[in-house]
Order: C-alpha cells, then sequence, then structure tokens
C-alpha cells in the first residue's frame, strides 16, 4: 500500500505508540484487502460496545488503548449490554454494570460520543452522498451505503476505532465506485406494508449471499429502509443495495444476469424460519435497530388510549438522543414497559431472564437465538402491542 | 529451507510449530487461560499453542476473536507466532493488537507438528532449519484432451518407478522458466516456443519427511504426439486428467494438473 510521508511517520511511531498500532492495523488489512492506499474519512461508527459481546477480552484492550488513543473524526458507539441509568429495573446484574460501565469510560477517554446506538444517522452521525466514512454496526453501514449514499465497508469494531484515531481507512471495497455496481436483480412483485420490509430484507439476504441486490419494485419510507437493510445484513452478509420504485428503470435489471424474484412464499418462508416459539413470551421487543421519532409516534398513539395488560415484559429499545426528543410518547410508552435507552435485545443479557422473546425484527430474530438463547415469536408491530395493551 | 510470505505485524519467532489444518474460531473455540484449541471438531482439540507457533489456515467466527488473541498475549498463554494460508480480518487484527508476529501465505499442508521454525514477520520470512527445500519444475504437456505422464525409471535418485510430468530440479541461476524449456527438451526431445507455455500456475508445496518440494507448475500444448525419452524415463503415456488416480504417481500430480487445467479454463473465459 501507499503511504504518505505523515502515515509513514505514524507507522514508525513517531506519533507514540497507540497511533502507531492503530496504523499498523488499518495498513494490514488494507494490504489485506489490496488497498492502494488509505483514504480520509468524515466519520466513524465503532461496534464492540456492550460487555457481553466483547466480554472481559474486549475490556482488558480498550482500557490499555484508552491510555493514551483519541480519536479524531465524529465517532459514534454502538448500543451496550444495559440502560446506563436503568439498569437495575431492566433485570441486569450488578458485576455485568460495572463492566460495562468501564468499557463507556474507556470509550469515553477515546473521545467516543457516548449515545450508544445503532442508528448513528438519527443523532447527527449522517454523511452525505459520496463521503467515505469507517462503519462498523451492519444495519448501519447498510443504511449509510444505500440510503445515504455515503461510502464505507463493514468494519470491525477495532478497525473502526483505529480509523477513528487516524482519520482514514483503507480505500478498497465499497469506496470504489466500480464496486458498488448491482451483480444480482431482485424483482419484487407484491404490495409491501412496512411490516413486510423485514421479512423482504431477510428474504433477499438469504439468497444473495454478500453480493449488491438492485431491488425493483419498490418504495420503502425511511424507517422501511432501516428494516429492509438491517434484516439484509443479518441473514446474508451483503453491505448495500440499491432500490428502485418500478421494474424498467433506466433498462439496468435487464443488464444484470444473476435474477431472482421475490413473491408472497418468499416472505412465508422467512416468516417460518424466524418463528420459532410455541407458548407464551417473557419479553416483548421493538426497536432494531433502534426506533426513530416516527416510530415513537407511530406507537404512542396506537397505546394511548389502551390499558397495559402486564401479562409479560416489553422493552421499546430507542437511543437516549430520540428519547429526549419525545417525553410525551415517552411518558405514554412506559405505562406499558421500559422505554430501553443505550441497548437493545440482541446486545443485553437478555437470557438472565427470558427464554421467549417476541419481536417484530428480522435481525433480532436471527440473533436471538444464537446471542441471547432466545425462541423468538415473530410478529407484527400491531401484534406486538396488543399482546402488551387491551 | 527458507520462504517467503506476507507480514503482518512485526517481530521475530522462533519456535516449533503446532498446525491444524482447520480454520479456528478464537472466540469459543479457544481457552484463553489454557492458550489451547477447544473446539471439539478441532484436529488439533486439547493442544495447548502457548509459547508455540500456530499454523492453521484462516480463522473463523465471531470478530470478538481479535479481542480473544490480545487476552492469550496479556494472560501469557498466546502464541509465539501465527501462520496462515489465507489471513482474514478477524485474525490479522488480532495479531496486530497483542503485537504477535504474523506471516500469511503459508502453505500450512505442508507443516508438521514439532517442525522447529523461526518467523521474521518484518521480513515476511519463514525458516525452517531441519527441512531442506528442493525447488524443482514440472511441465504438464496436453494434446487434445489428454496430458503427458512418463514413468521414471529406475536410474533416478527419487521416485524412481513412479509416474510423473516431464521435471527437474532448478540449476544454479536458472529461472523456473528455463528449466521448464531445458527438462522439456531433454526429457521429451520437444522444442518449445513462447506460445506454447499456455499456462504458469502458482508455486505448489509438497513435504516428504524432512524435504520440501517447491513444484513450479506448466501447461504447455503440444501438437506432436510421439516424443524421444532419455534415461530418466522408461515409457509414457498420453491419459485423460481423470485417470491420474489409476497410476501411482510422485506427490500431488493430480492436484498440480488440475490447477493448471483449472487456470487454463478460467484464462480462456476470460478472454471469451
Amino acid at each position: 500500500m501507499h503511504l504518505t510521508k505523515d502515515e509513514e511517520k505514524i507507522l514508525d511511531g513517531e506519533e507514540g505508540e497507540t497511533r502507531r498500532r492503530a496504523m499498523e492495523l488499518l495498513v494490514a488489512l488494507g494490504d489485506l484487502d489490496n488497498a492502494e492506499r488509505l483514504v480520509p474519512i468524515s466519520s466513524a461508527q465503532v461496534s464492540g460496545a456492550s460487555y457481553k459481546t466483547i466480554s472481559d477480552a474486549g475490556l482488558d484492550f480498550l482500557e490499555e488503548f484508552s491510555k493514551d488513543a483519541k480519536t479524531c473524526v465524529k465517532a459514534t458507539l454502538n448500543p451496550i449490554g444495559m440502560d446506563r441509568e436503568k439498569w437495575a429495573e431492566m433485570g441486569i446484574p450488578e458485576k455485568f454494570a460495572r463492566a460495562q460501565g468501564r468499557i463507556l469510560d474507556a470509550y469515553g477517554k477515546m473521545g467516543v460520543d457516548l449515545t450508544c446506538t445503532c442508528t448513528p444517522y438519527f443523532i447527527g452521525n449522517r454523511p452525505g452522498a459520496g463521503e467515505d466514512i469507517a462503519w462498523a454496526e451492519s444495519s448501519a453501514v447498510v443504511f449509510a451505503n444505500s440510503v445515504l449514499g455515503a461510502h464505507t465497508n463493514k468494519e470491525g469494531g477495532p478497525s473502526a476505532l483505529a480509523a477513528a484515531i487516524i482519520g482514514k481507512t483503507p480505500y478498497s471495497g465499497l469506496h470504489l465506485r466500480e464496486n458498488r455496481r448491482p451483480k444480482v436483480a431482485v424483482r419484487v412483485d407484491i404490495k409491501l406494508t412496512s411490516d413486510d420490509y423485514t421479512l423482504l430484507g431477510h428474504a433477499i439476504g438469504k439468497r444473495i449471499g454478500q453480493e449488491i441486490p438492485l431491488i425493483t419494485g419498490i418504495d420503502p419510507s425511511e424507517d422501511d429502509h432501516k428494516s429492509l437493510g438491517a434484516a439484509m445484513a443479518a441473514s446474508g452478509s451483503s453491505s448495500m443495495y440499491i432500490a428502485r420504485d418500478n421494474h424498467s428503470a433506466c433498462g439496468e435489471f435487464d443488464t444484470i444476469e444473476d435474477k431472482i424474484s421475490i413473491d408472497e412464499d418468499s416472505l412465508d418462508e422467512s416468516q417460518r424460519t424466524l418463528d420459532t416459539a410455541d407458548g407464551d413470551v417473557d419479553i416483548i421487543t421493538m426497536g432494531c435497530p433502534h426506533l426513530s421519532v416516527k416510530e415513537m409516534v407511530d406507537i404512542a398513539s396506537f397505546l394511548k388510549d389502551r390499558e397495559p395488560t402486564r401479562k409479560c415484559k416489553a422493552w421499546f429499545c430507542v437511543s437516549r438522543d430520540i428519547a429526549k426528543r419525545c417525553p410525551e410518547e415517552v411518558r405514554i410508552l412506559r405505562r406499558f414497559g421500559q422505554v430501553a435507552c443505550d441497548t437493545c435485545m440482541v446486545v443485553a443479557p437478555l437470557e438472565e431472564f427470558s427464554k421467549v422473546a417476541g419481536t417484530d425484527s428480522a435481525k433480532a430474530g436471527v440473533y436471538l437465538p444464537t446471542l441471547c438463547k432466545q425462541k423468538v415469536a415473530f410478529r407484527t408491530r400491531r401484534d406486538l402491542l396488543r399482546m402488551i395493551s387491551r | 529451507m527458507k520462504i517467503k510470505a506476507k507480514g503482518i505485524g512485526h517481530g521475530r519467532a522462533e519456535s516449533s510449530i503446532v498446525v491444524s489444518q482447520l480454520p479456528i474460531s478464537f472466540l469459543g473455540g479457544v481457552d484463553p487461560a489454557k492458550g489451547a484449541v477447544v473446539e471439539a471438531s478441532s484436529d488439533i482439540k486439547g493442544k495447548s499453542f502457548a509459547g508455540k507457533i500456530l499454523a492453521f489456515p484462516h480463522g473463523k467466527g465471531s470478530t470478538v476473536g481479535s479481542y480473544v488473541i490480545f487476552q492469550l498475549k496479556k494472560s501469557g498463554t498466546a502464541p509465539a507466532a501465527m501462520l496462515n494460508h489465507k489471513a482474514e480480518a478477524i485474525v490479522a487484527t488480532g495479531a496486530i493488537l497483542a503485537g504477535i508476529p504474523m506471516l500469511t501465505g503459508i502453505p500450512v499442508e505442508v507443516l508438521k507438528e514439532g517442525d522447529r521454525a523461526i518467523i521474521d514477520a518484518d521480513e515476511g520470512t519463514l525458516e525452517m532449519p531441519d527441512v531442506d527445500e528442493r525447488t524443482v519444475v514440472t511441465v504438464i504437456a496436453k494434446k487434445g484432451d489428454k496430458v503427458l505422464i512418463l514413468k521414471r525409471s529406475s536410474k533416478v535418485s527419487t521416485y524412481a518407478g513412479k509416474w510423473a510430468g516431464v521435471s527437474g530440479g532448478l540449476q544454479p541461476g536458472e529461472e523456473p522458466l528455463e528449466a521448464a524449456r531445458r527438462e522439456m527438451k531433454e526429457e521429451t526431445g520437444l522444442s518449445l516456443g513462447q506460445k506454447e507455455i499456455a499456462v504458469r500456475g502458482e508455486p505448489i508445496y509438497a513435504r516428504d519427511n524432512e524435504m520440501l518440494w517447491e513444484i513450479h507448475p506448466f501447461l504447455v500444448e503440444i501438437q506432436e504426439e510421439s516424443i524421444a525419452l532419455d534415461w530418466e524415463h522408461d515409457e509414457y503415456q498420453w491419459v485423460s486428467p481423470g485417470e491420474i488416480g489409476n497410476y501411482q504417481t510422485v506427490p500431488k500430480l493430480d492436484k498440480v494438473i488440475e490447477s493448471l487445467l483449472k487456470q487454463q479454463s478460467s484464462a480462456e473465459k476470460k478472454v471469451c
């Protein structure tokens, strides 16, 4: 890889051991990816924040690394394993909470914004088209590439952190325009409701693996995009899609050799794969990815004149910023369950108190069985809300 | 012997090798307290790699594996170095966070447990002082859909009686391509023009006790059917690649032929 004189200096350790190591990581990963050089980034989004996922290994690393590391571009953090204020109420063990607090401190020391969310684009980390960024959270990576038109590969936690410290990332993969062309054409011939987009993402991700799909026949809202991309990145490993509302746009569809078509059966198949529970639900969860203002408003307006049934716990997962912007909605939602900030059903230690979780997110449906040992009741949002209210 | 590879991170290490022929997941697959692989399906389950040179094809599993490698280092149970056939981001990241020298591009399948090795990540070299290396060429002549194999005579010093391609060691200062032309002329009487070299393959390695063969494979298209053998061979046959398994051959001949033909067909596709 070609390095500038300044980059060479960092690699030679002239700016300290931590920056040397961060640069070494970027260069090594860039070499593996055949990157020709590094490219400056306007923001980073760092994963590896929940004590549950990174454990003592990650905590040890972050505490050592944070001794003298500082980020030099805007950097936001993924959800952690608990609401940092209401963890006791959530049933989080104290030992977990203490370790989690140390992880937050380490990130804070490095200058990472501690609004812990998988939707950084709702809280001021919203890059524009063509901006190079280094993001790690898979659902946010898809959103950034596909909806915002920013350029990012799916980074690992350490590589996103190294990028935030150096302010650069290897210029490879989706940073290059020629790698951002669709390789599979996906024709959607059914009319979709907002509830369907997560199933659509799941069905597509399973079929395309890591390719970029051109999806025709859909006209998603921003929240629909959020559901679609998160699910696609969870069931497959693609980091980008291109959406068109009609099938004939510019004849693009016809130029792609590899074609698949999605119908009702495809969505039904995903529904059956995701829905693994029979019997009572211990906790109802919403907000994977974290809820938007519009979703908070929609949920609150449905629940406003209803009464809680208190049959099971409920978590509304949302970033602290969005919760602050919706005080009235938060007040309504709290009658029915917990407004869980900073965290989500996947990275919190749900297995400590629940065996069956309800969700309307295919991404959560993919990860809950493995990461939280849950059976999953996969339902529409409306159905979930009816389960906790009357 | 000493082979060149791509270095990841820094430093030098000297130790004996522990080798797994299967990918390793550091999160869940490794016990950081013991520095040992614990994954049930591993071919080195229970074996400690602390202070050893750990060789495996590549990493797999969770990205948290990078942090586990760092934790191994802090616990004093880390490998002294790591060797991969094809490094991916999880292990490469872990090696750098932990400051463990690493090489990628290593033919892990020819390494043996207990091999003494010296790794230099800055130079990008793997040295094994107890193992000798011989660089040889092997030329597969092709005519239509048949390939030429020759039976080694009793007068040759290695693999007498086995079937092989046109092959031989490099002479001092000789390039593999020159050696390929020379051996072809000596062993078949045929002179090769430039355009008859259809494919030059990546080197393939074969291990035979304390000898490591670095084989440079070539595929040539020829028109002639009958050839003139020298003292090194007793007979020859034109066979279809699928029949190689019926012959007693030198190590990896089937692999060499398979990979050359594959490269040739993918090169042709590109031209179309």
